[in-house]
């Protein structure tokens, strides 16, 4: 089945990544994804601005979603504290104790997609400003339609809109070269649903986006190379 | 002895709060919670219908010692013109101060928003916004579903859907007339300008339930040292490894599955956490029926 | 409309001089230090209380005494029509000020001091007479947490409508227009109540408009905690509303006088029972013992 991109069913949009992009922050990001496009900045390790966030054992993870335009609301909360739990997921937290990282994400542009297009910049961003990860962090969104088979991945805008159910799941993918990944286990990190799915269609869905985070983490990796060179 | 007794009570205490995650493993490795739990099992819950004779329709639930109020209180209101044949369903979640001692007053916390947000998606999908209709273009009902923690003790997401879900099982949208001069009445006044009116063109409604397209019932779950404890309390939560809320209905879809955690979980884990989420659903759905059976609202939630 | 039929029974079915049903129920919520639901009537509130405990925000400490914050809360579906969430509520600043006022008072802030108090109070349904039932649900809230106070706090209301005198006013009543007294006492120091002349003169200072609400300092003669009045009055009544709301504060205060002992017979049932299961688990605390060390 082709889809009105003329994508395959199973493919991810055109994936760019690029990296320092702002010279203020620590480290920064944007992510583009056919039309979704997220930048994001870190910055610290640095001091923490309340004494009530400071933890004594590891790093707080602070992260602030704005939306492309207005105000933020409950749904971007909502995004927060998602990202902020994968963020803290993959970042060795115990290494920096009492102090602060702080991660914004800026939507660009949003032709659907747009958590899973923010995790992954916010990942990139923290790789650019060289906070010590455990291992990388990728997600992909996914959309069921009602017609035979349809799960798309990486949907559109329009897409979604006329989904009966969509996701975004975000996994700790398998890494080339990477030490200490399981096999083929599927190590979902984070995920988040709308809609009405039977419980086969919601671990096939899992499944496919597993499938596009190992792709995309790869392509996070290799992107990282070309910007470091002296890494290797 | 006595005194002895005293002391190991006060050291179980101390070391309770000192080594909170040494002090729930020594549970979890002989198959237990903190509480006296089996792993799998969920707190005892209760729902108590109209509780709240201020609103439309109210539900107290706990599950266990977690709280939740919900209040559903209906206005009629001037129909939106980018959707003139729906009326609106609005679902505030709101963490009370006095929920926990770490909850402070003001702004809505992150917690309360995400809750708001994962609600009125899911309620959305529940109620079909078009019956709320009165007279397409001109009113509409909308339906202010507010649900307040009383008691956040961990699996908030579970207390307050099923608050939320019992309350609006049992609304009544009240009898809605309005005459000529687009004056709009309700309640027993309506029902009385509708006899007179009988003849003439119906403007307005009797009185009638709001149709839920499904019963949706969430568990949550939390992964701890590689076992699945359900329903968490708050003791637990900060300790877990990781977290999932599966929410299915009756007939076994999933209208909602949100994970998210420190470590990443495998297949397997997913699927037994819809499992799980699938036979509480049953269970809880049989407890709303007793309740609503109680409340002499049964016959009526056959039917819708 | 017509608040005392001719029979002299009110819109309720309630006489002139009797209070609506009063219902408490103490240590309802399991994370609060203390919590009580308290009923008047129709009006429902819950409060909880945590603390005594350590001062947050250090600028606040005080080496003398504790620190008393309050919040006060109405539930949106709490009233006839839905309340929309608003910043800067005037009205529930004004109680949260008067609640935190009277509890001040009532508790022997000196007994703890560099610590902190909070208190929360949330309305779940209201039908007049909030004020009181908030200043007694947090009392017994207080009482639940076991923290030290000088006496019982009670308050009601009283108002007066055609040519009576009523006592402890519900919603309907009380947007009557009539005037409306809200009186918390110290019951038991109060025992012998004199107060009213020194009152007086204020109310007329104030020149009879709509809103007199005077407070009273407590000191050893009278033990009157709050005195807060809305709407004009005449001045011979209003000793008579006063007199009868105080004996309102004296049957609630009794009411709750009696809850409490209740409870803590309970407590202290529990806790025997608790102690003779202790004793026959001692053989498996033994056990558990070797296991931890």
């Amino acid at each position: 089945m082709e889809r009105t991109d003329g994508r395959s069913a199973g493919q991810i949009r055109t994936v760019r990544c690029e990296r320092g992009l702002l010279t203020r922050a620590d480290g920064s990001a944007q992510w583009t994804q056919g039309g979704t496009c997220c930048l994001a900045s870190v910055t610290g390790p640095t001091q923490c601005y309340a004494s009530s966030k400071e933890d004594a054992e590891r790093a707080t993870v602070d992260v602030v979603f704005r939306p492309r335009s207005g105000l933020a609301g409950a749904l971007e909360r909502q995004y927060e504290a998602l990202i902020r739990r994968a963020c803290e997921a993959v970042i060795v937290a115990a290494l920096h104790p009492r102090a602060l990282i702080q991660v914004v994400l800026q939507v660009v542009s949003d032709d659907g997609g747009v958590l899973a297009c923010a995790l992954n910049a916010a990942c990139a961003a923290l790789l650019d400003a060289a906070v010590p990860l455990r291992t990388l962090c990728a997600a992909v969104s996914a959309a069921h339609t009602e017609d035979e088979g349809g799960l798309l991945l990486d949907p559109t805008a329009a897409e979604e809109a006329a989904a009966a159910a969509t996701g975004t799941f975000a996994f700790l993918p398998l890494l080339a070269g990477g030490g200490d990944s399981k096999g083929d286990e599927l190590q979902l990190l984070s995920s988040q649903t709308r809609g009405r799915l039977t419980t086969d269609q919601l671990l096939d869905m899992i499944e496919a986006a597993k499938q596009g985070a190992d792709r995309l983490a790869a392509f996070m990796q290799q992107s990282a190379r070309q910007a470091a060179p002296l890494a290797q | 002895m006595a005194a002895a007794a005293a002391a190991g009570q006060v050291d179980a205490d101390t070391f309770r709060r000192l080594y909170p995650d040494d002090y729930l493993r020594k549970f979890v490795e002989q198959g237990l919670r903190p509480d006296g739990r089996p792993l799998a099992a969920a707190r005892p819950t209760s729902i108590g219908l109209g509780a709240v004779s201020t609103t439309d329709a109210s539900a107290l639930v706990k599950v266990g010692s977690t709280t939740a109020l919900a209040g559903v209180k209906c206005e009629v209101v001037p129909a939106l013109p980018e959707a003139p044949d729906a009326g609106r369903l609005v679902v505030q979640v709101e963490m009370a101060p006095l929920c926990s001692a770490t909850t402070r007053p003001g702004r809505p916390s992150e917690g309360a928003q995400v809750l708001t947000e994962q609600l009125s998606a899911l309620l959305g999908s529940v109620v079909d916004a078009r019956q709320l209709c009165i007279d397409a273009g001109k009113v509409a009902w909308a339906v202010y579903v507010d649900i307040y923690v009383l008691d956040a003790d961990g699996s908030l997401h579970d207390a307050c859907l099923l608050a939320a879900l019992a309350a609006l099982s049992s609304l009544r949208l009240r009898a809605v007339s309005i005459d000529e001069s687009g004056r709009v009445q309700t309640g027993a006044a309506a029902a009385a300008a509708q006899q007179q009116q009988q003849g003439e063109r119906p403007a307005g409604q009797q009185e009638r339930r709001l149709a839920l397209s499904c019963q949706p019932v969430s568990l949550t779950c939390g992964l701890y040292r590689g076992r699945l404890l359900a329903d968490p309390t708050a003791e637990e939560e900060p300790l877990l490894e990781a977290q999932a809320t599966a929410t299915l209905d009756e007939s076994g879809a999933v209208l909602g599955f949100a994970a998210g955690g420190t470590a990443a979980v495998g297949q397997i884990v997913v699927v037994q956490c819809l499992e799980a989420a699938k036979m509480r659903g049953k269970e809880v759905r049989a407890m709303l029926q007793q309740a609503l059976e109680q409340a002499g609202l049964a016959a009526d939630a056959d039917a819708s | 409309m017509e608040y005392v039929s001719p029979e002299g029974l009110r819109l309720d079915g309630r006489r002139p001089k009797e209070l609506r049903q009063l219902k408490a129920e103490l240590g309802v919520l399991a994370s609060a230090d203390g919590s009580a639901m308290f009923e008047m009537g129709n009006t429902k509130v819950l409060a909880a209380v945590f603390g005594p405990k350590p001062i947050e925000n250090r600028s606040q400490e005080d080496e003398k005494r504790c620190l008393v914050k309050c919040e006060y809360a109405m539930a949106s579906f709490s009233t006839g029509e839905r309340r929309r969430r608003g910043k800067g509520d005037r009205r529930a600043t004004e109680i949260t000020k008067a609640i935190r006022n009277c509890l001040e008072q009532t508790i022997l802030v000196e007994l703890m001091p560099r610590s902190q108090i909070d208190v929360y109070v949330q309305v779940l349904q209201a039908d007049g007479g909030t004020r009181c039932a908030c200043i007694n649900a947090a009392f017994m809230a207080l009482a639940a947490a076991a923290v030290p106070m000088r006496d019982i706090l009670a308050s009601c209301a009283a108002g007066y409508l055609e040519s009576t005198a009523l006592l402890d006013l519900n919603y309907v009543e009380d947007s009557g227009g009539g005037p409306d007294v809200a009186v918390a006492i110290h019951p038991i120091c109060a025992a012998a109540f004199k107060p009213v002349a020194p009152l007086l003169s204020n109310l007329q200072d104030s020149g009879g408009g709509p809103d007199v609400a005077v407070a009273i300092h407590p000191n050893y003669q009278d033990r009157v905690v709050l005195l807060q009045q809305d709407n004009r009055v005449a001045i011979e009544t209003f000793e008579e509303v006063m007199q009868l709301a105080v004996a309102g504060c004296r049957a609630v205060g009794e009411f709750m006088r009696q809850q409490l002992l209740e409870h803590t017979q309970k407590l202290a049932a529990a806790r025997a029972a608790g102690e003779q299961q202790a004793a026959a688990a001692q053989e498996d605390d033994d056990a558990l013992d070797e296991d931890d060390y």
